[in-house]
């Protein structure tokens, strides 16, 4: 019984003692701008697709586009673009999350972060996941079972992410092609 | 003029009602995507009276001012809590137009649940002639209920219920499954209490039907490992660079139930479980390189629960358990291969205290081993969303590898299966399956098997 009762309390020592408090790993958006950007001048800008635009960006995505209404935050440093992020909020299981998605200049994906995550976390991919987006542009390759690797355990939230990144590059693209943002 | 007030009225009024409801329940409300309609009508409408200029011009701008307020509204609603603490004057793009917080109350539900048709071959592997019965079973309907406090703690659980039926004249039953609280605390370190699934393995922590391939789960993840094998305890999981890890203290097996063809009855399973032992259980993953999961896992603990032997000692029967796991994809292909063995102290003794005997006694070491592999065709074809996976997969293992001295294996326990058949994925939540088993043991009784199948998650 002693030894039962020290098992118990190494355990709980071994709780207590890994370290204060500290904030949940879920930024706002303005944490992740800054976090991305630095100190780069963002502008925020409202893009409402017309009909064709979405038609264009759902056909590219190869998805759905639920939104008319884009929000893109264009950064600058000395008047040269540093890149865009864009901010895609989607269910993965029943529960909402919100991704960023930067694009750097010349079209291809620079950073996804997870901005907040209402599902349980042993459905969140592992931080160097989201690595494989990097450096990609919107293609066939961009998907689950070609350049993307699924994750055993969170094959959801590997497809709800994966189509948030084609969509967010669909939309730019269309955006692109007619000059905006 | 008229038809323009009137649209504003009925956007102030969905603003209204939307504030209310609150923005992070779903990703897109109705209500959302109606305002994002009536704002760019709006908007249009706008462009539309400034061509006719005049001294609305001002009027106008005011008004577009106030689209663009709307519209950030819209935006900071569609993120829910990710934008609640945004402060968006640090960036110079003005005051956030909303002090939405996330006010949904925080309750999720989901589920899964397969159904299989089995089909067993007419003769056993000896050419006996079987009379095994043909059947089609709802085999499991689980409902999950999950519960965010806040964003510090939150509740999980699974209701399941096995055959649809529970009653006397049925074999159906009713679980819960698992019933934690997770105290998350840091990416590193957060507690978690509860009735919890026991972190060994593949399958056991991730069981839903979409998960894994072929229609049943594997043998050596059921026989030796007894998936779903859950017990009642506490401790931490976490994640540090590429490695993630959980320990949890739990009460132990109970060796009163232990049989010789598995350990699995032993689990407590939250239901007036024995605790006099305890028992400790740790996993190591490595999770380093996108698309590979590697790692291991040890349970050690006692399953006397005070059972005494012939002299009145209370028996130990410490239980030490340990495997090692691959899950590997790359483009269309995934591969698995799981390693498990574990032995059983005192088994003797415990064989005595239970009256077994022969060939019935309880294993002193149990062992298991499988390797799979599949490839989804329809990775192949560009854009395709569907999934469809041909795969095949070998497994080995003996609840009997080793008996105490004066007792005697069972041939039927040494088991060896080549499973094959498909996935098919039409969405990511639903899969139909079909598996063919060749079942061999060294009694020469194994049953080939036809299981075809549907399995959903929601």
């Amino acid at each position: 019984m002693s030894r039962k009762i020290l098992l118990l309390l190494f355990t709980g020592l071994a709780a207590f003692a890994a370290g204060p408090v500290s904030a949940k790993v879920f930024l706002s958006v303005n944490e992740a701008l800054r976090l991305v950007f630095g100190d780069a001048k963002v502008e925020h800008q409202t893009v409402f697709l017309t009909t064709g635009q979405r038609a264009q960006a759902q056909k590219l995505a190869g998805g759905e586009i639920k939104s008319a209404l884009v929000n893109p935050y264009r950064a600058t440093r000395d008047g040269k673009e540093v890149g865009t992020a864009y901010f895609d909020s989607h269910v993965v299981r029943t529960l909402p999350e919100t991704l960023m998605v930067v694009v750097d200049p010349q079209g291809k994906v620079s950073r996804v972060e997870v901005l907040a995550f209402a599902e349980p976390e042993d459905y969140l991919p592992p931080g160097r996941w989201y690595g494989q987006f990097l450096g990609n542009g919107l293609s066939d390759e961009l998907a689950l079972g070609r350049r993307i690797r699924s994750v055993t355990g969170a094959s959801l939230t590997a497809r709800a992410t994966t189509e948030a990144v084609r969509r967010v590059l669909a939309i730019h693209q269309v955006l692109r092609g007619t000059g905006k943002p | 003029m008229l038809r323009f007030i009137r649209r504003a009225l009925v956007v102030g009024a969905l603003i209204g009602m939307t504030g209310w409801t609150g923005a992070a329940r779903a990703a897109e409300p109705p209500s959302v995507t109606q305002l994002e309609k009536e704002i760019a009508a709006l908007r249009a409408e706008v462009e539309a009276l400034r061509a006719q200029g005049g001294p609305a011009a001002e009027r106008l701008n005011e008004i577009e001012r106030q689209i663009a307020v709307l519209a950030q509204e819209i935006e900071t609603m569609k993120l829910g809590e990710a934008a609640a603490t945004a402060d968006r004057s640090n960036q110079g793009m003005g005051p956030a137009a909303s002090k939405i917080y996330h006010s949904g109350n925080g309750f999720a539900a989901g589920g899964y649940g397969e159904v299989v048709y089995h089909h067993f071959d007419g003769k056993l592997q000896d050419g006996s002639r079987s009379d095994a019965t043909d059947e089609a079973d709802l085999q499991r309907a689980v409902l999950y209920f999950g519960y965010k406090f806040n964003d510090r703690f939150l509740f999980n659980s699974e209701l399941e219920i096995e055959h649809a039926v529970t009653a006397s004249d049925k074999d159906g039953e009713t679980e819960v499954e698992f019933a934690y609280a997770d105290y998350l605390w840091k990416p590193q370190a957060n507690l978690r209490a509860g009735l919890l699934l026991m972190p060994v393995g593949l399958l056991n922590e991730y069981h839903e039907p979409t998960v894994f391939l072929g229609m049943n789960r594997n043998f050596v993840e059921t026989a030796i490992i007894p998936t779903t094998w859950r017990e009642i305890g506490f401790g931490l999981y976490g994640e540090a660079g590429p490695w993630r890890y959980r320990t949890y203290v739990t009460n132990g097996l109970d060796a009163s139930r232990f049989a010789a063809d598995g350990l699995g009855e032993g689990s407590g399973e939250g239901s007036h479980a024995k605790a006099e032992d305890l028992a400790w259980v740790g996993r190591l993953d490595f999770t380093g390189v996108a698309g590979l999961l590697a790692g291991g896992s040890v349970f050690t603990g006692d399953s006397g629960q005070g059972l005494l032997d012939d002299a009145g000692r209370r028996i130990g029967g410490r239980v030490t358990l340990y495997e090692g796991h691959l899950d590997w994809r790359w483009r269309g292909l995934q591969f698995r291969a799981l390693g498990v063995r574990s032995r059983v102290g005192d088994a003797a003794a415990i064989d005595r205290a239970l009256g077994l005997e022969g060939e019935e006694g309880i294993g002193k070491a149990q062992r298991g081993a499988y390797a799979e592999a599949g490839f989804d065709l329809l990775s192949l074809r560009p854009g395709s969303r569907q999934r469809l996976i041909p795969f095949v997969r070998y497994e080995s293992y003996d609840t009997q590898s080793e008996v105490p001295a004066g007792f005697e294996r069972n041939p039927a326990n040494d088991v060896r299966v080549l499973t094959f058949g498909f996935n098919y994925y039409p969405i990511d939540q639903l899969v139909l399956k079909t598996s063919i088993l060749r079942v061999r043991n060294e009694a020469r009784t194994g049953q080939n098997e036809i299981q075809i199948g549907l399995g959903y998650v929601f």
